[in-house]
């Protein structure tokens, strides 16, 4: 692994901890001298803590669920509550009336 | 039919299915084997409500789960309607596997599966998920194997510069301007928390095209991110 773009090919495993021992000897290596690709490695590591971090962000404002979806959901279970021959199908409640 | 709404029939279930990857015709259905194994015991009475077919568990299931779900679907699929319509395909099929459901999971991870794979079918059958080009994106190197460029470090941006929602707004405007098949799997790993195993089998691809996927989706992003987090650059 002597080069940026072998390093770079291997930044997602070396970061998942999934690198063999003598890969990540290797790139370990690399970085102790190559400040470009240890400053990249940083940026690379920093774009998914930022990406990470929407979830988060998100969950403070899930959005409101339309009252008129809310209905059509649960119009179309009470519709479907007696045995439909097509809705059984395998891993399903088939068969099973839901009420 | 409030609003003019289309109300599904539980038919529509079995039109679920796996997209994207060797996978892609086979039929979905709501495992009842966990993907992973954390179990919400206080979940218990609900399950058994549903299994008993309490019209107001039902509805409990859609108003507690519903919005986290149209979240999850929003950044599946990006048109509103779409992602409702992804909702509601992922309830009618939760409704017909409680039945089967054993709590060998949180009902909210087995529903956030089900509705990342209602609205990857949504985007199958809009016809949008294609390996599009991504090269742009990506680190360019010389016949040597080294950078043609040195990257700049960035800022703190994800603390002190750059409020939370900035951030979000930041990273959202370029996962947005990922092709499809990068989108969806930047999202479902690295946003939804997904492992690369379980993403795998939503989308009906193997682990290691994941990872590869997902390894040039971020490399992508962090080339869009660039030019706001350089340092000097704002």
């Amino acid at each position: 692994m002597s080069t940026c773009r072998d390093c770079i090919d291997f930044l997602c495993d070396y970061l998942d901890n999934s690198l063999p021992e003598s890969q990540r000897v290797e790139f370990e290596s690399h970085l102790a001298v190559c400040p470009c690709c240890r400053t990249f490695m940083e940026t690379y590591r920093k774009t998914v803590e930022m990406t990470g971090g929407c979830q988060e962000c998100d969950k403070k404002t899930y959005p409101k669920l339309p009252e008129d979806l809310i209905r059509a959901i649960l119009s179309a279970r009470n519709g479907a509550a007696k045995p439909v021959g097509d809705a059984a199908g395998p891993g399903g409640a088939a068969g099973q009336p839901l009420e | 039919m409030p609003g003019g709404r289309v109300v599904k029939g539980l038919c529509a279930a079995s039109a679920i299915l796996f997209v994207m990857g060797d996978a892609a015709k086979a039929e979905f259905v709501p495992s009842s084997k966990p993907l992973s194994v954390d179990v919400d015991a206080s979940e218990q009475p609900l399950i058994e409500a549903l299994r008993l077919g309490d019209n107001r568990a039902y509805e409990k299931l859609i108003r507690d789960f519903g919005p986290r779900m149209l979240a999850v679907a929003r950044r599946v699929v990006r048109s509103e309607t779409e992602a409702e319509e992804a909702v509601q395909d992922a309830f009618i099929s939760a409704f017909r596997a409680i039945g089967t459901f054993e709590g060998g999971a949180k009902l909210s991870t087995w529903l956030h599966r089900i509705t990342v794979n209602a609205a990857l079918m949504r985007l199958r059958k809009s016809g949008r998920i294609r390996e599009a080009s991504i090269e742009s994106l990506l680190p360019s190197f010389g016949e040597d194997g080294h950078a043609k460029r040195s990257p700049s470090p960035w800022r703190g941006g994800n603390g002190a510069e750059l409020s939370a929602e900035e951030t979000r707004s930041l990273v959202m405007e370029g996962i947005d301007k990922l092709p499809e098949a990068y989108r969806v799997v930047i999202m479902m790993r690295d946003v939804d928390g997904l492992s690369t195993l379980q993403a795998a089998q939503l989308l009906g691809d193997t682990e290691t095209a994941v990872k590869v996927r997902l390894h040039r989706a971020r490399l992508a992003l962090r080339e869009l991110l660039d030019p706001h987090m350089a340092e000097g650059r704002l």
